[in-house]
């Protein structure tokens, strides 16, 4: 009797275990852009998030035709992208946003890459390394006055000379920044 | 024939299309639609239900079959991948704030039940989410599109073999699918 209670304890806290989703958070290259409901003025707005086992498929498809693809997207664990359609009013609370973004991840060991401000559209990409070439964490923020804000995080292993064709491929916004 | 052969035939023809699942939407279905329902304060109703099969699916994908271009025999392909679509059309039975709706309060929900929303597309009149489910081997077998209008609710679930089916979408459709007609 005890023998079998024992095995339906650990049956019981295999299924917990097995069930518990990954907790990307806890990736040095994530990044949580908090509450970005100040951009969602009523007009479009999307969320994708995409993970690993998704990407891995998405990878398997680009296999034979595209190499560098299916290497990119093989060595990534995560893509969230935030689009917002935005006026001129939110175009300001955008800008202030990135800002402040950029200055919180500069100061927790994030290099930035580029920096745009302008008139008319504001951009800045910044990376997180791992040891001497490893970058495990890309966030790209743009925002421009022709009305889109976009937010990118990418986490896992990111090859900064291949991961502007997922800009054309997949129509990840702001990945054109990045070369 | 005779009619009590005709009316044999009926009654086993309409029986296998209910036990395939070929007509009314399953007890899963069901539970997913209270879900999703039990979100928006219960102000919608009923209108419609209803199930495609596997046979009807196996049907559909022999016809796209007998086309000879390269998209046609894709669209075989992945119609051959889903095994049954399941279609739930609520109208709203009393008013509705459509402002009011909390953009993560279904995602943290439907969590519970292990369902990862991979996109979220507003619109100033509509709201359409689409979340998808592993099974214990990390394969994607469910996905589920939620879109919330102002005069009602529709809920799609497909269920299948979908990792194919839904790595072709992005792929082609990149991240823009949420907002793609």
């Amino acid at each position: 009797m005890k023998t079998k209670l024992i095995a339906v304890l650990l049956m019981a806290f295999a299924s917990v275990l097995f069930a518990q989703k990954y907790d990307y958070s806890s990736e040095p290259g994530y990044v949580d852009f908090g509450n970005l409901a100040s951009l969602d003025a009523g007009k479009s707005a999307t969320e994708v998030l995409i993970e690993k086992n998704l990407l891995k498929m998405v990878a398997k498809m680009s296999k034979s035709e595209e190499p560098d693809l299916f290497n990119l997207l093989s060595g990534l664990k995560l893509i969230k992208v935030n689009v917002f359609e935005i006026d001129s009013t939110a175009f300001g609370k955008a800008k202030d946003k990135i800002e402040k973004l950029t200055k919180d991840l500069s100061s927790s060991g994030w290099d930035r890459l580029v920096k745009t401000r302008g008139e008319k559209e504001n951009a800045s990409v910044l990376i997180k390394t791992q040891g001497e070439d490893n970058i495990v964490g890309l966030v790209v923020m743009t925002v421009d006055k022709g009305g889109e804000a976009a937010f990118v995080n990418i986490v896992g292993k990111i090859d900064l000379e291949t991961i502007g064709s997922l800009s054309g491929k997949f129509d990840v916004p702001g990945l054109e920044n990045v070369k | 024939m005779n009619l009590s052969k005709i009316k044999i035939i009926t009654i086993t023809g309409t029986l296998l299309l209910f036990f395939t699942g070929c007509i009314n939407v399953n007890k899963n279905f069901k539970e997913i639609r209270n879900n999703v329902l039990s979100n928006f304060d219960e102000s919608f109703k009923k209108s419609n239900e209803f199930a495609i099969g596997p046979a009807a699916m196996h049907l559909a994908s022999s016809f796209v079959n007998i086309e000879e271009n390269e998209t046609d025999m894709d669209v075989g392909l992945m119609l051959r991948q889903v095994n049954k679509i399941q279609i739930g059309i609520y109208e709203r039975k009393k008013s509705y704030n459509f402002e009011s709706y909390k953009k993560d309060k279904l995602k943290d929900h439907l969590s519970d039940e292990n369902w990862t929303r991979i996109i979220i597309n507003k619109e100033p009149n509509s709201i359409s989410e689409i979340f998808v489910k592993e099974d214990n081997d990390e394969k994607l077998r469910q996905m589920l599109v939620v879109n919330v209008e102002s005069e009602q609710i529709i809920i799609i679930e497909l269920s299948g073999d979908l990792d194919e089916l839904i790595a072709v979408a992005l792929a082609n459709n990149g991240f823009k699918i949420a907002a793609s007609e």
